[in-house]
């Protein structure tokens, strides 16, 4: 008898959860299926460059402007507290170099180039004074160029 | 054209993996849906193995050098077979017909989000397709990006990352993401072609359903994280469990050669496949031992002919090591209660699992003494998670937070060889219950 009580829990506790499972699959299916048709659809007629912007944000409108002012291929000392932009900055400017400003010695040591050419500083905390010359192992690198957003600065390169 | 190109270089893959099967004579009792899921895993890594090599060799890499040795496979194949066309009348019933409906609808929409947005995932552009992108720049493997990503990691990944780039002449971060949707789709492909076997195509279709419309899956699949190496990983363990389980079932020197080369692959998807490989060198090491033929002992060189090139490869090239070794292994014993807390608060997230964890936990407690199929799963699943387990007793980082950043694509290794558990079990649970019903009428 007990043993007949046993089988019949086990057997109505799964029967339960096998339906229940189904049941939430089947629910999350469609509402996957339904997203398409509601907020998927701002993607559909984007270009990649629109929907990168959408994706990443200033982030993204920064690193474009990075490549108008920098010379492809060089070597770039970026300072920033953001550690997304910096592996996004990575990928994105390949084949330029970008060293985190930050962590050079703790993440790198000796095993890197250390000749910039150029240093960066994205984002820009409030209030922030701007230097006209960053100074870096003595070598000193005059501002280049601003990156405003209206009337604010963002960022900012220097070059050597 | 270049979506023409990335499903050409789809084609390309799958044939690869085709042409050895065929070739060699390897799963001769597999249907050819079966076969073209294991394909895909075996052409993967195989053209990831050959740009590799063609850098050691300083062969260049372009499209020619690349598809010449597999066209030459593909004319001694028509020479040596007559092309068939298998004949597809399946005859389903209206409840495999839903079925049907639902996983394709699920493949649909997983590999149309895989292509929708660019490359937005941490893993992809701060390794992955970031190795790819610096390897097509160079076309070879540079040396300097090693030091500069100080980076140790293995390298089919993005070299067939760079393969995708070559065939479609440029970098499209884009529709490079097709190839890992493929490892979804081939998982579900391999997934169903085991169920088959097992049980009768309804609870076959049903159990694959319930294993793609997993929401961790489907993420990885083609929505946020955009799977990259763990649901590749994923792929390649159930296929390794697979193959362990027909060769210690027929005891087949083809089975156990072929089990050798996935393992050799897995173990340079992403180092968490490493425990895989030893694990499941160890159990076929044992059973050869056990069955006293000691020559099949040589049919799982291939394991350690395709690993240990790549880990000369970082020793003579001065590769950074791993971090977690970085600092000397240290076990924190003082962590154990943390680690099991943090690991086990994954089983019951509903949002990432549905019911998987939760029913293999139930399934375990009412029918591990009559689950004999399962065991082999049952084990390596467990030292699997034991492996990762140790990994967070080991790392240099805070265990908790290192646990919840990762835990969710660990568990994505496992989750296809839970729901053949759970599968095994639920099968003779439901056959079981028809039996009790009937004799509840009766009494």
């Amino acid at each position: 008898m007990f043993w007949m009580k046993k089988k019949n829990v086990s057997y109505y506790l799964l029967l339960i959860l096998l339906l229940l499972w189904i049941g939430i699959s089947l629910v999350r299916t469609f509402y996957n299926l339904s997203k398409l048709g509601i907020e998927e659809r701002k993607w559909y007629f984007l270009t990649d460059e629109e929907k990168r912007e959408m994706q990443f944000g200033d982030r993204h409108r920064f690193f474009r402007f990075v490549q108008v002012y920098t010379k492809k291929g060089s070597n770039i000392l970026f300072y920033t507290h953001d550690g997304m932009a910096y592996y996004w900055g990575r990928y994105y400017l390949y084949p330029t170099t970008v060293i985190w400003g930050e962590n050079q010695y703790v993440h790198w040591g000796d095993d890197i180039n250390r000749n910039y050419e150029y240093v960066m500083i994205y984002p820009l905390n409030r209030g922030k004074q701007l230097k006209d010359v960053f100074f870096f192992e003595n070598v000193a690198y005059k501002k280049l160029v601003e990156y405003k957003i209206g009337n604010s600065v963002k960022g900012v390169i220097y070059k050597k | 054209m270049s979506f023409f190109l990335i499903v050409l270089t789809i084609l390309v893959i799958i044939s690869a993996g085709f042409l050895v099967i065929e070739l060699l004579g390897f799963l001769k009792e597999s249907s050819l849906f079966e076969k073209l899921s294991f394909s895909w895993g075996l052409g993967f890594g195989l053209i990831g193995l050959q740009l590799f090599f063609y850098h050691l060799l300083n062969i260049e890499w372009n499209r020619l050098s690349i598809l010449f040795p597999w066209i030459s496979l593909f004319i001694l194949y028509i020479q040596k077979n007559k092309p068939y066309f298998p004949k597809m009348t399946p005859r389903l019933q209206s409840r495999e017909k839903i079925f049907v409906t639902l996983i394709l609808l699920l493949v649909l929409f997983v590999g149309f989000e895989s292509t929708l947005r660019p490359v937005q995932a941490w893993d992809a552009w701060d390794n992955w397709l970031f190795r790819s992108k610096v390897f097509y720049h160079h076309n070879t493997i540079d040396q300097y990006y090693f030091h500069y990503a100080q980076d140790e990691y293995p390298l089919i990944i993005p070299l067939v990352g760079t393969f995708g780039y070559i065939m479609m002449g440029q970098i499209n971060d884009r529709l490079i993401l097709l190839l890992f949707f493929m490892f979804y789709l081939c998982l579900g492909g391999l997934f169903f072609g085991t169920a088959r076997r097992l049980f009768n195509t309804q609870k076959a279709l049903l159990f694959t359903f319930l294993l793609l419309s997993l929401q961790n899956l489907i993420r990885h699949g083609g929505r946020f994280e955009v799977g990259q190496a763990d649901l590749a990983l994923s792929y390649y363990i159930f296929a390794g469990m697979i193959l362990l389980a027909s060769f210690i079932k027929r005891k087949s020197k083809k089975a156990a050669f072929l089990l050798s080369v996935f393992l050799g692959i897995s173990g340079q998807i992403k180092y968490d496949g490493m425990a895989f490989v030893m694990i499941v060198t160890l159990i076929s090491f044992f059973s050869i031992i056990e069955w006293k033929r000691y020559r099949y002992v040589f049919l799982l060189l291939p394991t350690f002919l395709l690993l240990i090139p790549w880990q000369l490869y970082k020793v003579f090239n001065h590769l950074p090591e791993n971090f977690l070794f970085r600092s000397g292994i240290n076990i924190h014993i003082e962590r154990v209660a943390t680690v099991i807390l943090f690991m086990s608060k994954e089983f019951f997230s509903i949002k990432n699992w549905n019911l998987l964890w939760i029913v293999f936990f139930v399934c375990l407690i009412f029918y591990w003494r009559r689950s004999e199929k399962a065991k082999l799963f049952l084990v390596v699943l467990f030292l699997q998670w034991l492996s990762y387990f140790v990994i967070f007793l080991m790392t240099p980082t805070d265990p908790a937070t290192h646990i919840e950043n990762i835990i969710d694509k660990l568990y994505i290794h496992l989750a296809p060889i839970a729901m053949l558990i759970i599968a095994i079990n639920l099968s003779q649970f439901l056959d079981n219950s028809n039996l009790l019903k009937h004799k509840l009428k009766l009494s």
